[in-house]
């Protein structure tokens, strides 16, 4: 496990290093990129634009500017170039709603996925696989951006039933927090409920091929048990590599288009407008965070495919 | 007739209203109830093309502690008909009819709920394939348990774990009582079905429906469990219904055997008369198949050289892989082999599955890459041999695989596969095709089914195509040399090129026996003519046996004897090859010398293409 950990580890900076590196030279690659121009204002004149870049180092050679950048960053301190704010704190801010968002839904569309999936599987070709299926592709079909629309217009604004936007902290207002989060969950989970129960129904049906259900069946089991037991836990493999990778692409601010629709103000958000913005420093911060959701989630993949199958060794 | 094994039972009684020949066992009172008994079972399945029937009127009964036979080669419906009588065959496209009555309950129709709850605890079966049949991510012992714990919900776990650590020792697993927390995986191939024989007695359940139970393993492995089954059968008065396709492994155990040939009961009747006087056709063409053919060379006499200039030369070759975990030690899977192989000879490495001769194999060909050691084809290290060399040699290779099914492109016509080998040794274009054409001739096809797709082969007509695969060489490298030329084969692909070497890794060890034979036959007679060296990799000693000159014997990764083909058979030195020869199963040899079976063995052998043939359009419609 140890062993296990210090690879992780070490991949992890790796990938890191390689994120920002590459980040920044793309940011560098940009026509009109030059974020001195563009904080000297409109009416600069080119000794103050010179000044600026003086000032914050633009001048030096790109790889200095790396390391300067890298450094701010990593002892907390690194500035945005439009606002001039500590990015971190910025940051810091925007993650709760970012991870409520991801954690409520990540949950939503593992259990509903698996049960919608298992239930088609069991019934495949009759009547309820159908409908399972026709309700799959409506959801994977369905615009983010036209269910959050619907979903405000009908629940928030005609029923009021819920609370029409913005983001509640769990820690000031347990229930409000959840009232608030409720729309933005399903809207992001309807997707991936649909993909999920796709990806299950076809992986359970793999399985119900095996000789081992053959084998459960000529034990006299229920059809339940049989399908529980014997063939979901051998049919969830690929379902827990892509729920890793989702959740970790929703915690580095995937789910724009929910944050947006529903006014969250979440890591997504901010990283559009910095995006928008040329600004580099939050750019290269939450690529870096990105980047680490990714590897630590794939290492806890691992991990959840060691307890569900005895054959896998993380030692590997 | 009981020139060897059991006496032949009294009162064999005519036959009944089907005309079989019922025998009672002597150790039965012949009016008792029979434990199982089937009447006019029948199986048909509807497909695209119409109805298919897997299992057509078979009528069968089973006795107390008495053991049944169900003979076939595949698909001729013993599993469909094991599966059924489990209430395992449903669906919406399967009609079953007729009468399957256990212990006077009727099976045919009967509720689910009702079947589940004799599935395990009154009627049990054990698969073929062990490996698959179990669970990978459950514990051994839980997968007994829980059978326990499905009929009867009253036992704790446990208790019900205690029970399963009981009935694994029962079956003969060492240290049963920890093996209980094991995983499959963890288990060897014998243990593994072992397991599944504690999980089929569980419950006491008295009839134990065995399918293959033997053929995934090893014949040392088999030889046990087959023991173990006779012996539960003896002490515990179990009855078993043993499906298989070889007769050589029933020839022990069984009290009567049935014959079954396209979902109908051929011939039925007791051990002795089915396999001293088999009545119908089929049967006798099933236990002929399992003599070897009679060489068509003579063997070379014993303690003679290897012809010189060797062709393919081994020297000290190693293969490990790096263990599991950090501290666990590599795997030697071959651990200094030393070969040598004249041309035109034939070297069969024998070994149990595990033994490194597969890898030794495929190291020749550098499929696998050596970590230590020399291969030298005519001289030319392979071992070390770069891109383009390694690719001149591998033209004077040829590899033919165990299963032709996954070693064919199933989305490329044969006669494309032929060409595709052709143009990697240089052949293109019209002249590739023609010769894609009498490589099909050579292995006794025709070149028009050139244009088909594997599936539309049989399995033996697939092997054929690999076999024509593995031989590009000899027509490439002879076009190549002598363009035009009228030579005959053998000068032509030998002489010129100093003889191809051929891989022949289990090449006839997935096809039905019957159909074993003609490929066996045709090896034989493409070494005569065209001498080329086979190196065959074989754990089934009478395909060694009709084809080897020399034979040397694998395990655990070293070679542990060598020799002249009879003299290893006759008068093996080393106790693992003793060990090997006991357990390999072969008929009684009463029924090797019947007076029948030396009439037929004499007779020309044309009647392979259609029996293939046959099988072919009804793989087919399986398929669909």
């Amino acid at each position: 496990m140890a062993w296990f950990l210090a690879r992780r580890l070490a991949s992890l900076i790796a990938v890191l290093f390689a994120i920002t590196v590459l980040t920044f030279l793309i940011f560098q690659a940009i026509p009109d990129g030059n974020p001195a121009l563009r904080m000297a204002g409109r009416l600069a004149s080119p000794q103050e634009v010179r000044d600026i870049s003086r000032q914050w180092g633009f001048e030096k050679p790109i790889y200095v500017q790396y390391v300067k950048t890298m450094e701010q960053v990593l002892d907390g301190s690194v500035i945005s170039y439009s606002q001039q704010v500590n990015v971190e704190q910025e940051i810091v801010r925007d993650l709760p709603p970012t991870i409520s968002l991801a954690i409520g839904a990540g949950i939503a569309w593992l259990l509903f996925g698996v049960v919608f999936g298992l239930l088609s599987a069991a019934y495949a070709g009759r009547l309820l696989d159908r409908v399972l299926t026709v309700f799959a592709l409506g959801g994977i079909s369905m615009p983010v951006f036209f269910l959050g629309a619907i979903m405000l217009y009908w629940l928030g604004y005609e029923w009021r039933l819920l609370p029409l936007e913005g983001y509640v902290p769990l820690t000031s207002n347990p229930w409000g927090w959840f009232t608030h989060m409720l729309m933005p969950w399903i809207a992001l989970s309807i997707v991936s409920i649909g993909v999920y129960s796709r990806v299950l129904r076809a992986n359970v049906l793999d399985t119900m091929g095996e000789d081992y259900v053959r084998t459960a069946r000529a034990k006299g089991l229920s059809e339940r048990r049989v399908l529980v037991h014997h063939v979901l836990r051998n049919s969830l493999m690929g379902i827990v590599t892509l729920w890793g990778l989702d959740f970790a692409w929703v915690i580095g601010g995937g789910a724009i288009l929910v944050e947006s629709v529903f006014n969250l103000g979440g890591v997504g958000e901010y990283a559009a407008q910095s995006i928008g913005r040329l600004d580099v420093p939050p750019v290269m911060v939450i690529t870096m965070l990105v980047a680490c959701a990714v590897v630590v989630l794939s290492a806890l993949v691992d991990v959840a495919y060691a307890v569900l199958d005895p054959r896998v060794r993380l030692a590997g | 007739m009981n020139s060897e094994g059991r006496p032949l039972p009294p009162g064999v009684q005519p036959g009944r209203s089907t005309g079989e020949r019922i025998v009672a066992s002597p150790s039965h009172q012949p009016e008792r109830e029979p434990l199982l008994d089937v009447r006019e079972l029948s199986v048909t399945f509807a497909t695209r093309e119409g109805s298919l029937s897997a299992v057509d009127g078979v009528s069968f009964q089973l006795r107390p502690s008495e053991v049944l036979a169900i003979v076939g080669e595949s698909g001729s419906g013993k599993s469909v008909c094991a599966s059924t009588l489990m209430g395992l065959t449903r669906g919406p496209n399967t009609t079953i009819a007729g009468s399957a009555r256990l212990e006077g309950e009727e099976l045919i129709g009967a509720s689910q709920s009702r079947l589940r709850s004799i599935r395990g605890a009154r009627l049990a079966m054990v698969f073929q394939d062990p490996q698959s049949s179990l669970n990978p991510v459950h514990r051994v012992g839980d997968q007994i348990a829980e059978q326990i714990r499905a009929h009867k919900p009253l036992v704790s776990k446990a208790q019900a774990l205690d029970r399963a650590g009981e009935l694994m020792e029962r079956v003969g697993i060492p240290r049963a009582r920890e093996r209980v927390r094991a995983y499959p995986h963890e288990l060897s191939g014998g243990q593994r079905q072992r397991v599944m024989i504690a999980m089929a007695l569980s419950l006491g359940a008295k009839v134990l429906l065995a399918d293959e139970p033997t053929t995934a393993l090893d014949v040392t492995v088999q030889a046990q469990i087959l023991a173990q089954l006779k012996d539960l059968r003896e002490r515990e008065g179990l009855s078993i219904v043993l499906i298989t396709h070889d007769f050589a492994v029933v020839a022990d155990i069984a009290d009567r055997i049935a014959v079954m040939q396209a979902g109908k009961i051929v011939e039925q009747g007791s051990a002795e008369e089915v396999l001293y006087e088999p009545a119908h056709p089929y049967t006798r063409e099933l236990l002929r198949a399992l003599v070897p053919p009679t060489r068509r060379r003579p063997l070379r006499p014993v303690g003679s050289a290897v012809p010189e200039p060797a062709l393919l030369e081994i020297e000290d070759l190693r293969v490990s892989y790096p263990g599991r975990g950090r501290r666990v030690a590599r795997v030697q899977a071959v651990d200094g082999v030393s070969l040598t192989v004249g041309a035109g000879e034939t070297l069969a490495i024998v070994g149990e599955s595990g033994c490194g001769k597969t890898t030794t194999l495929r190291c020749i060909a550098r499929l696998i890459e050596p970590t230590s050691g020399t291969i030298r084809l005519r001289g030319h290290d392979l071992a070390r041999a770069r891109r383009g060399e390694l690719a001149a040699l591998r033209r004077d290779l040829g590899i033919v695989f165990q299963d032709p099914q996954a070693s064919l492109n199933p989305r490329r016509r044969v006669g494309a596969t032929l060409e595709k080998a052709l143009h990697v040794r240089g052949l293109a274009g019209e002249q590739a095709r023609v010769s894609a054409g009498e490589l099909l001739e050579r292995v006794g096809l025709s070149a028009a089914q050139g244009a088909r797709y594997p599936h539309e082969l049989s399995g033996g007509q697939r092997q054929r195509v690999g076999i024509a695969r593995a031989l590009a060489g000899t027509v490439a490298g002879a076009m190549a040399g002598s363009p035009g030329s009228d030579a005959s084969p053998s000068a032509r692909g030998g002489q010129a090129r100093g003889g191809q070497l051929l891989l022949l890794d289990e090449p006839v060890s997935s096809l039905d026996a019957s159909i074993r034979r003609g490929v066996i036959e045709l090896l034989a007679d493409l070494q005569a003519r065209l001498g080329c060296a086979y190196v065959l990799v074989s754990h089934d000693l009478s395909t060694v046996e009709a084809v080897a000159d020399r034979i040397a014997v694998m395990y655990a990764g070293k070679i542990v004897e060598l020799g002249d083909a009879r003299e290893v058979l006759e008068h093996p030195t080393h106790p693992y090859t003793r060990a090997l020869l006991a357990a390999c199963p072969r008929l009684p040899s009463g029924v090797r010398s019947a007076g029948w079976m030396d009439r037929e063995m004499s007779l020309q052998r044309d009647d392979l293409p259609p029996a293939e043939t046959s099988r072919a359009t009804r793989r087919q419609s399986f398929g669909a």
